[in-house]
């Protein structure tokens, strides 16, 4: 946005009436600002009043793929205008105040792939403009932020293809960039070609004003950055190492082991690092904080590199598995279990199953932490979860409709169509028919009704792993579809699965999730609190999984929502007690932002769903105290 | 006889003149509202609106439509047809949806106004199909309106109208947890969920139980009524279905089997008289459908039309319908209260249809029935260990809507080749009348016994509607014959046991195939009926076969045999219901393309004098809701609830084109 359209907007405000009686505050960059605090310097909602929120208001940012979708945008604030993505990536901008919407713009092309925030860069000279910059899979937009048109003086036509940049094709870019001074900054990964830096994956630095590129540093890349304006250093989080870059020519300053990930847990996404001050004998140290999937949280000294405090990482969480022992049965049947997986990290996946823990999406995840400046203290949201992962050996002379017409054709068919097509109704004279049945039941609940029955029909939990994905392949196959490959001995990888008990709860110890404030001075646990529910069992209080991150006030709340209960949650700053809630309509797997506009405070989100079961949504939520 | 037109016309405009000048009482159900599941609390699915007619019904179109919420649900288990009956008080449409969540909808466009989402979805699976939920309940204090939901996740639900926001004030934050209150703590709560509406009178919320039939366990939770104060959500009382310790009745539950029997809930909706302040409760049958070996006696109050007081929850009266039942003879339907003049003598009347196709008739403040209702001896049970009742009740009047049991008269004669082929077949099946006792497989040479109507016959839970003008009850029934034997659990795996010597019952379920020659019904037509009772005279006014089932089947299309009924072979299933309005019958059937789907509706307007279909309107969706009606700004709607499963589930609303009316 130019500055004219600037003093236009701000005129039109003064002119409804809407007279800011305190200046307005944006959120103009991911996570806040370029260190990733995650923090807002507002106080207008505190402790005292956070009971009074309210929804302000709330926009359908459409595209809803219902059981399908899922919407982990973060939205800026820029002059008083909220930016932000919808489950399609379509962009949309909304009077930050009313939800009003301002304009939306369709990127064209197929759009199959998730982004996690935007990017706003400053003009930084009299011939430059205000650039909206965002990814779809592998094409940058960049748009002008007063119109949402493309804006053609980048790259040509407001297009700029970054898997150029990269030997790949299948570039997925999930993090919005990084404004570095004059350049916008990318981390690339082509999924499968990590291993190959020299081509599969860079960290390129485009040029603001037109997009052409200033310079490229080969490595492995995934996670958002942190810069740090006044070293004009980037922190740069890969998969195996947080890396320090000179954000003017791209060279490497430092280089340090995080996260230690093997084969078989690729694709983890890592959080951002926080730009943090620490006190290291007694004397305060710029540093970077880095929170992982392995449950650590390394912190290291900004210009050396040099790690502070446990070079291991400060533990965040559980270091080894214990079973839930939630109710008798449930311990009996997860001690069980443990005797017949091997367990370790970055071993190959067995025929009964390695357990892994921290498992998959474990830790600390892309939501990242929320810094408290002045009091010296991270929040961070962290998960216990295992994950099991199965080797399925399929011998030769094994078909899928084999087992099919030894379990399930005697009610359901030899053909699929149920045992009386002409009386789907009577399920007690013969099972329904179960063409199309992909289309009616998730894979999820069609393992549920194999597992526990249904209606008439017995619990089929006798089948062991290879005969239930077997029947579960068959039963979502097209009916007419060959179902012969029983000649040749096959094996393949399970998805990895979190390892749960009966009820559909995590198998491991509790608390599964928590929200817990690190004093960065003291280096140690200040408080953790359990994070969420689930809604199947809304009363256990022992945390559940978590996506998204928190924020933080100057006034000592944190805003959170991250859960499968579908709550977005305030808790205290300084003891972890939950000082409001609110209903989602969907699950929040995303970033609050804060920021005040039209003189009023708002505490904003996206509510995408999707994941840990329905619904999908597709509503952004702003909540404000009442005027 | 069919009003003119402009008779209709003037009565339409006579109405929006009452409406726009808002001088017609709120609570006044000729003000066009539809404020219960069934209409009224007295379930009479009777509204006195006029504006549609058999004239005009062809001119019907859509005037909105309403995709259910739960499309936002995807992923969800599955629910099948969309069934909900919405309500409309105040020019607003309460609807729920198969999940349970409810919306309010603006009756005039269908635009949703808000939606709550009690998350029942994410709850405990219930195990008993269908899993749906059927509607929702109102209520008001002239103040405040809330709207309640009893849902599959075993939640009741209080909504403030005005906000679509739980009432703080009711429960845990405007839900109570349906799962405690039961008076057990030893039952699988599975296999216990909620579908059908609570009802509510003088301000008492009271909430029936959908409880799964096939197991193979005793400790099945039962089918015990809560109430709760509407305001609260504070429990008032619990009325045993299955009496308990100290209570009267234990005694027909021989082998004290009363203290681990379940079920003998009511699964379907229920009837209220406010004035006189009493519940009429439709109880089923108890665990294990077809054999009662386990619980010797009467085993009062199954298959029973019970009278509660709805303060304090005691029994005023009951009437058991089937005694010590083994047919799965449940009462599937909420009774009509309607008043009645017999011989010259008015009298307040609770009548209940069943699926055994007859009707009972009740003084619904004494229980006494209307016309005798006699025992009359039945044959006893050659299953090991099985007692039957020696008398099962037989009313005198009305007459049975449904053909009771069969014998070698009844199977099919449309050619000497298919009877030739009926009776081969059925005998391998023992027959005999209503109340025929199953049979161990093979007994005598028999695979099982033929009951008729049957399980999915006779009336099903749409039930009757009644119109109150003039005290005609109309029933749609099916004949459905169903051959039944049981198994000896031992030896057998069965539906409930997938190894053999596991149930807690010696005997079990299992179902005969008894389809017809050829794929023909095996008994005569007609195979599926509406039927008009004069209940002042308690006699048939008329009986005509709905839908023309197997007319055009290639052994029989040759004798241009007319409408047949269209019974469940041809696809009908029991939903819907039938609208009784000032002017006519409304209903629909189901249409079938070719591979057996449905394929879009046909709403139907009937004559009341006749049941002859005077018109009909097609639609691009499958309906399976009952059909409810209002007014609104001086137009006269029609909703229907249709689709779900692979099509869109919505509301459809039909009107007369504007300013056509």
């Amino acid at each position: 946005m130019s500055a004219s359209a600037r003093l236009a907007l701000a005129a039109a405000l003064l002119a409804s009436g809407c007279a800011p009686e305190a200046p307005d505050v944006d959120w103009p960059h991911y996570l806040g600002d370029p260190g990733r605090s995650q923090y807002s310097e507002l106080t207008e909602i505190d402790r005292a009043n956070v009971a009074e929120l309210r929804l302000a208001w709330r926009y359908d940012a459409g595209d809803l793929q219902p059981g399908v979708s899922i919407m982990d945008s973060s939205p800026l604030v820029v002059d008083g205008v909220l930016v932000g993505l919808s489950p399609t990536l379509a962009a949309f901008a909304l009077n930050a105040a009313t939800g009003e919407e301002l304009w939306r713009f369709r990127p064209d092309g197929a759009a199959n792939c998730v982004q996690r925030g935007l990017l706003f860069w400053r003009a930084r000279a009299e011939s430059d403009a205000d650039r909206l910059l965002f990814t779809v899979c592998a094409v940058l937009f960049a748009l002008d932020p007063a119109s949402g048109r493309l804006d053609d003086a980048f790259a040509g036509d407001g297009r700029l293809d970054l898997s150029t940049f990269v030997d790949g094709a299948r570039l997925h870019m999930i993090e919005p960039g990084t404004a570095a001074g004059e350049f916008i900054v990318f981390g690339l990964r082509t999924p499968g070609l990590e291993d190959d830096a020299e081509t599969g994956s860079a960290v390129v630095a485009l040029r603001g004003a037109d997009g052409s590129l200033a310079w490229r540093y080969s490595a492995g890349s995934a996670g958002a950055m942190a810069f740090d304006a006044e070293r004009r250093l980037l922190f740069a989080p890969t998969q195996s190492d947080l890396l320090a870059l000179d954000a003017a020519n791209g060279e490497l300053r430092w280089q340090r082991p995080v996260i230690g990930v093997g084969q078989w847990l690729t694709d983890q996404a890592v959080a951002a690092p926080t730009l943090v001050t620490v006190a290291s004998a007694g004397v305060p140290v710029d540093a970077v904080a880095v929170p992982t999937r392995q449950g650590r949280l390394h912190v290291f000294d900004r210009d050396s590199g040099e790690p502070l405090g446990d070079p291991a990482g400060m533990p965040l969480a559980a270091e080894a598995f214990r079973p839930s022992a939630r109710t008798p049965a449930v311990a009996e049947r997860m001690a069980h279990l443990a005797t017949l997986m091997e367990e370790g990290p970055n071993m190959p996946p067995t025929p009964a199953g390695r357990l892994m823990f921290p498992g998959l999406g474990a830790g600390t995840g892309w939501g990242g932490g929320a810094l408290l400046p002045d009091a010296g203290r991270l929040i961070v949201n962290v998960q216990e979860t295992a994950s099991v992962l199965r080797r399925i050996e399929i011998p030769a002379g094994f078909s899928e409709r084999s087992i099919y017409m030894q379990h399930c054709a005697r009610c359901h068919g030899a053909d699929r169509e149920g045992l009386y097509p002409d009386r789907p109704e009577r399920y007690g004279a013969g099972g329904p028919s179960l063409i199309g049945l992909g289309e009616r039941l998730s894979s999820t609940d069609i393992r549920t009704v194999i597992e526990r029955g249904r209606g008439s029909m017995p619990a089929f939990d006798q089948l062991n792993d290879l005969e239930r994905l077997a029947l579960e392949t068959y039963l979502l196959s097209d009916a007419d579809e060959g179902q012969d490959d029983s000649r040749r001995a096959r094996s393949l990888q399970a998805p990895p699965v979190t390892l749960r008990d009966a009820d559909g709860l995590p198998g491991n110890a509790p608390p599964w999730g928590a929200l817990m404030a690190i004093d960065l001075v003291a280096g140690s646990v200040l408080w953790q609190a359990p994070l969420g529910n689930y809604l199947s069992h809304p009363g256990l209080g022992l945390g559940s999984e978590n996506v998204g991150g928190p924020v933080a006030t100057a006034s000592g709340l944190v805003f959170i929502a991250a859960t499968p209960d579908m709550k977005l949650r305030a808790f205290d700053a300084d003891d972890g007690s939950v000082l409001w809630e609110a209903d989602l309509p969907a699950g929040g797997y995303s970033t609050p932002i804060v920021y005040r506009a039209g003189g009023r405070q708002f505490v904003a989100m996206a509510a995408g769903g999707g994941r840990f079961g329905p619904p999908s949504g597709a509503d952004y939520l702003a909540f404000a105290l009442p005027p | 006889m069919k009003p003119s037109p402009v008779f209709a016309c003037g009565i339409g405009l006579a109405l929006a003149g009452a409406l726009l000048a808002g001088c017609a009482p709120p609570a006044d159900p000729a003000a066009g509202e539809w404020r219960h599941h069934g209409g009224d609390l007295a379930s009479s699915k009777y509204s006195p609106l006029d504006q549609i007619d058999a004239a005009n019904f062809p001119e019907l179109e859509v005037a909105w439509r309403w995709e259910s919420a739960d499309k936002r649900l995807a992923g969800a288990y599955d629910t099948g047809n969309y069934t909900a009956t919405p309500l409309m008080v105040g020019g607003k449409v309460y609807a729920a949806t198969s999940h349970g969540q409810v919306a309010a909808l603006d009756a005039a466009t269908g635009e949703q106004l808000w939606l709550y989402d009690p998350r029942s979805w994410a709850r405990e699976l219930p195990t008993q199909l269908p899993r749906r939920t059927r509607g929702v309940e109102y209520w008001t204090d002239g103040e405040a309106e809330r709207i309640f939901v009893a849902t599959m996740g075993k939640q009741l639900v209080s909504i403030d109208a005005a906000t679509g926001q739980p009432d703080a004030a009711f429960g845990d934050g405007g839900i109570v947890d349906l799962a405690g209150d039961l008076g057990v703590d030893d039952r699988v709560m599975a296999h216990i969920s909620h579908s059908a509406p609570p009802i509510i009178v003088r301000d008492t919320v009271v909430v029936g139980s959908k409880i799964h039939d096939y197991v193979s366990e005793n400790r099945n939770p039962p089918g015990h009524i809560r109430a709760y104060d509407v305001r609260t959500g504070a429990l008032k009382w619990r009325f045993h279905t299955i009496p308990q310790e100290g209570e009267p009745y234990t005694e027909t539950w021989g082998n004290d089997s009363w203290k681990v029997q379940g079920n003998t809930n009511v699964w379907t909706m229920l009837a209220a008289d406010e004035e006189l302040g009493y519940v009429y409760l439709p109880t089923s049958t108890p665990t294990n459908d077809y054999y009662g070996g386990e619980r010797p006696g009467d085993n009062v109050y199954a298959e029973s039309l019970v009278c509660v007081d709805v303060e304090t929850g005691k029994p005023v009266w009951h009437f058991q319908t089937v005694h010590h039942g083994i047919w799965d003879y449940d009462i599937a339907s909420a009774p009509n209260l309607v008043d009645i003049v017999v011989d010259g003598r008015p009298i307040k009347a609770v009548a209940q249809v069943s699926k055994t196709a007859f009707t009972y008739v009740f003084d619904r403040a004494t229980g006494e029935p209307v016309w005798p209702i006699e025992e009359r001896p039945v044959p006893p049970s050659t299953v090991p260990g099985e007692v039957l009742s020696p008398t099962q009740p037989f009313p005198t009047k009305p007459p049975p809507f449904d053909r009771q049991g069969a014998s070698e008269d009844d199977l099919i004669d449309f050619t000497p080749e298919l009877r030739a082929e009926a009776l081969e077949i059925a005998s391998h099946f023992r027959l005999g009348p209503i109340f025929e006792p199953l049979i161990v497989e093979g007994d005598g040479g028999k695979v099982g016994t033929l009951v008729v109507p049957g399980a999915g016959g006779g009336a099903s839970f749409p039930g009757a509607s009644v119109d109150p003008e003039t005290g005609i009850l109309y029933v749609d029934s099916f004949t459905s014959p169903t051959g039944i034997s049981v198994v000896s659990t031992a030896d057998n795996v069965t539906q409930s046991q997938s190894e053999p010597g596991t149930s807690d019952f010696a005997y079990e379920v299992k179902y005969q195939p008894a389809a017809g020659p050829q794929g023909l019904p095996l008994l005569k037509p007609p195979y599926r009926r509406l039927t008009a009772i004069d209940l002042n005279l308690g006699e048939h006014v008329w009986q005509v076969p709905q839908g023309p089932g197997p007319k055009d089947h290639p052994a029989i299309k040759h004798l241009n045999l007319g409408l047949l009924g269209s019974g469940h072979s041809a696809g009908a299933v029991a939903e819907g219901g039938i609208l009784v309005t000032k002017t006519i019958l409304v209903d629909f059937l189901p249409t079938m393309d070719e591979r057996r789907q449905a394929s879009g509706g046909h709403l139907r307007a009937l004559d009341k004098a006749t049941g002859q279909v005077l018109a009909e309107v097609a639609v691009d969706r499958s309906l399976h809701g009952a059909p409810m009606t209002y007014a609104h700004e001086g137009r006269q709607y029609i909703a229907v609830a249709g689709g779900g499963g692979r099509e869109k589930a919505e509301l459809v609303a039909f009107a007369l084109p504007e300013g056509g009316y």
